[in-house]
């Protein structure tokens, strides 16, 4: 983009600034030679350029100080510029009383033109126009010797700025960002970044895993034997059946043992059942429950009646010749009735109430069913053990009147029923989902197979989602390199762009020793055909070294951006001026040059030969009052003799 | 806007020592510097897959 100064205006400012209106022309001419005194502005009207550049909040005694005098209270600085040959005004209107500084803006492109509140202009600039670069082309002439120090890393910054590197930066920033993000939307799953987070995640889930596969392979293992040890029991206890068989007498007995046992098991069932259902009542679980309740049920048939039921009640029994009780009712009493009633009446919830209490009261149980209950359900139990002891006893002596061979396979059976109850023990550890019983064998994922289930997936999220994270930032991390590294070495190039540029400068300004610039690090680094490093110059050796840097810096950028210059040459002696005076403007597309009268020999002078079409010459003269009047012309410019002239 | 010709040699210059990475990588990332030197900003979604185009080494496995 090429940014020009077309034009600037001030109204009720300070030295001559009183009333002042500068027009370039659109497009203005390449070089602009400002004559004007000492005291008049000029230092002014080059700090209010670098607030128009900048948009920056000016401070109240700074607007205050700028103040004509004490006849005005507010004033205005205008600065009108043309943006690829589109014309924009940045205006700052200023409150003397208050020391407030508004801004505002004018482009062509928006709003037909017309001001709008604030410093808007277009979105490239504004991120580029920072103090410290404004400071390198709206510059001080009196700062030139200082350049090559000011500000450590000023040199650096330039060019990143001007050379469109802080966007690549800021690129890097936004990589950092999105990792940051994308971090803060998993943590709730894994905090894990690092590769040693990841490899103990990995490990956490690999043993999981190895622990599922060992719990499976166990189950099958148990289910397995446990199918083949049922299935010979099954035969062991046909063969035993067999043999038992033989002894008619004892088998006949054994039958009738069983058959009670079946009938003592149904009584037991139905005796669970009526013990279960007593339970159910509260009233029939003991004598004493039941006596507490219907001492409940006494006190709430005290309590009063529902009143929209009962009220009329009370009303039809006032208006009755007699008593519910056969007493006739006198007209004292009725009225005692009526107006007593409502200590008897109470809201219809109590309604509910009343169900109780008549519940309570109408109960024609004992209280002792459950405990009747109970004491059948005892008696059928030791009826049970009675017949199983007999049984056993009975099995018992068949065993022992059978064989060896009945000996061994009841050996054979108590043994597989030992191994039998092992592992459905050990199967129910394995698999069980009941919590409850997971709690009480104290069981855990290396032991259960529904815990470690759980314990599998667990560990699998965790270890893909910090899987994904780590590869995320770790491409974060690639790109933010290969960022960083394209950022350098652009700096780098563009450094030994602007380092060649300003020695082949050097080279035609300063004759007498080659200066050259070795290195722009922060800084500018100087040597000499003379010395290796030479750190002290002379003070027209420091503005040589600083014009031909920042005319190297500015002219080869993607800006195209003006140079306003205070007292280009004013340190420098009459030769180097010419010097200076006769390179530098040709690196600029812009150049105003504010210069005093005893900078005209050397420097201004070297413009007169240039052609009349691409200089303007402007001199400044005070009228008194803080009013000045601007002349136009080469001639009114030479002939000017002011009070700074030699 | 252009890229500047110093800019563009840096490009060069890097993107030739990322030996590991596709030539995809390669045009979308000279996009979006291209795209964030112009503009001043790209968007995140941008930058996202630029992001998923970049290899890294196998670290850890599953």
């Amino acid at each position: 983009m090429r940014v020009s100064i077309t034009g600037w205006k001030c109204r009720n400012l300070r030295g001559g600034l009183r009333e002042v209106d500068l027009d370039l022309g659109s497009p203005p001419r390449r070089w602009t030679l400002v004559q004007i005194p000492n005291g008049l502005g000029k230092t002014t009207t080059m700090e209010l350029f670098r607030y128009g550049f900048t948009g920056a909040a000016i401070p109240p005694e700074v607007v205050q100080n700028l103040r004509a005098d004490d006849t005005v209270e507010t004033g205005q600085f205008e600065l009108r510029l043309s943006l690829d040959d589109v014309p924009c005004r940045v205006v700052i209107a200023f409150d003397f009383r208050s020391g407030a500084a508004e801004y505002s803006t004018a482009r062509a492109a928006e709003r037909g033109g017309g001001l709008e509140p604030g410093w808007l202009l277009p979105e490239g600039l504004r991120d580029l126009l920072k103090r410290p670069l404004v400071e390198l082309f709206v510059f001080d002439g009196e700062l030139a010797t200082e350049i090559r120090a000011v500000g450590k890393d000023r040199a650096t910054t330039a060019i990143e700025a001007l050379y469109r590197l802080d966007p690549i930066g800021t690129l890097g920033k936004q990589v950092e960002r999105l990792v940051d993000e994308q971090f803060k939307k998993v943590s709730s799953i894994s905090t894990a970044r690092e590769e040693s987070a990841l490899r103990r995640l990995k490990t956490e889930f690999e043993a999981a895993r190895d622990a599922h596969t060992r719990l499976i392979g166990q189950q099958q293992q148990f289910s397995t034997r446990k199918a083949v040890l049922s299935s010979r029991l099954a035969e062991v206890a046909a063969d035993i059946e067999a043999i038992m068989a033989s002894d008619r007498g004892r088998q006949e007995q054994r039958g009738t043992l069983q058959g009670d046992l079946d009938a003592n098991l149904a009584k037991v069932n139905e005796a669970v059942a009526s013990a279960m259902a007593a339970l159910r009542s509260p009233a029939q679980v003991a004598p004493a429950v039941r006596e507490r309740l219907q001492r409940l049920g006494d006190q709430l048939y005290t309590l009063k009646l529902p009143e929209s039921i009962s009220r009329e009640f009370f009303t039809e029994l006032a208006g009755e010749d007699q008593c519910v009780c056969g007493r006739p009712i006198s007209d004292h009493e009725r009225g005692v009735i009526v107006s007593r009633s409502g200590r008897y009446l109470a809201e219809d919830q109590i309604s509910v109430i009343n169900q109780m209490k008549l519940a309570l009261r109408d109960n024609p149980s004992d209280g002792r069913a459950y405990v009747v209950a109970c004491e059948d359900l005892e008696a059928r139990q030791r009826e049970r053990q009675t017949l199983n002891h007999r049984k056993d006893r009975l099995e018992r002596e068949m065993l022992a009147d059978g064989g060896e061979r009945l000996t061994a396979l009841a050996e054979e059976r108590d043994r597989i029923n030992a191994e039998l109850r092992t592992l459905v023990e050990a199967l129910e550890r394995l698999t069980t989902k009941d919590p409850d019983r997971q709690k009480q064998l104290r069981l855990g994922w290396e032991t259960n197979i529904p815990l470690c289930q759980l314990t599998e997936a667990g560990r699998r999220h965790r270890l893909e989602t910090a899987t994904n994270m780590r590869l995320f930032a770790r491409r974060s991390e690639k790109l933010g390199s290969i960022i960083r590294a394209t950022r350098s070495k652009a700096l780098d190039l563009l450094r030994e762009r602007v380092r060649q540029a300003t020695n082949d400068k050097l080279a035609v300004i300063l004759r007498n020793e080659r200066l050259r610039v070795e290195r722009i690090t922060g800084r500018l680094e100087m040597a000499s055909d003379r010395v290796g490093s030479k750190e002290s110059l002379s003070e027209g050796q420091n503005l040589a070294v600083a014009y031909a840097f920042l005319t190297s810096l500015l002219q080869d950028a993607p800006y195209k951006l003006p140079f306003v210059v205070d007292s280009p040459a004013v340190s420098l002696d009459v030769q180097v001026r010419r010097e200076v005076g006769q390179l530098i403007p040709d690196f600029f597309d812009q150049m105003i040059m504010f210069v005093i009268s005893s900078e005209r020999q050397g420097f201004a002078d070297a413009f007169y030969s240039r052609d009349d079409d691409e200089v303007a010459y402007l001199t400044i003269a005070p009228l008194g009052g803080g009013a000045v009047d601007v002349q136009r012309g080469k001639s009114a410019f030479r002939d000017f003799h002011g009070r700074d002239a030699s | 806007m252009a890229l500047h010709p110093d800019l563009v040699t840096a490009l060069d210059h890097v993107l030739a020592r990322q030996q590991g990475q596709s030539e995809e990588f390669r045009k979308r990332f000279r996009r979006l510097v291209d795209n964030v030197v112009s503009v001043g900003r790209v968007k995140d979604a941008d930058v996202r897959e630029v992001l998923d185009l970049v290899v890294v080494p196998d670290e850890v496995g599953l």
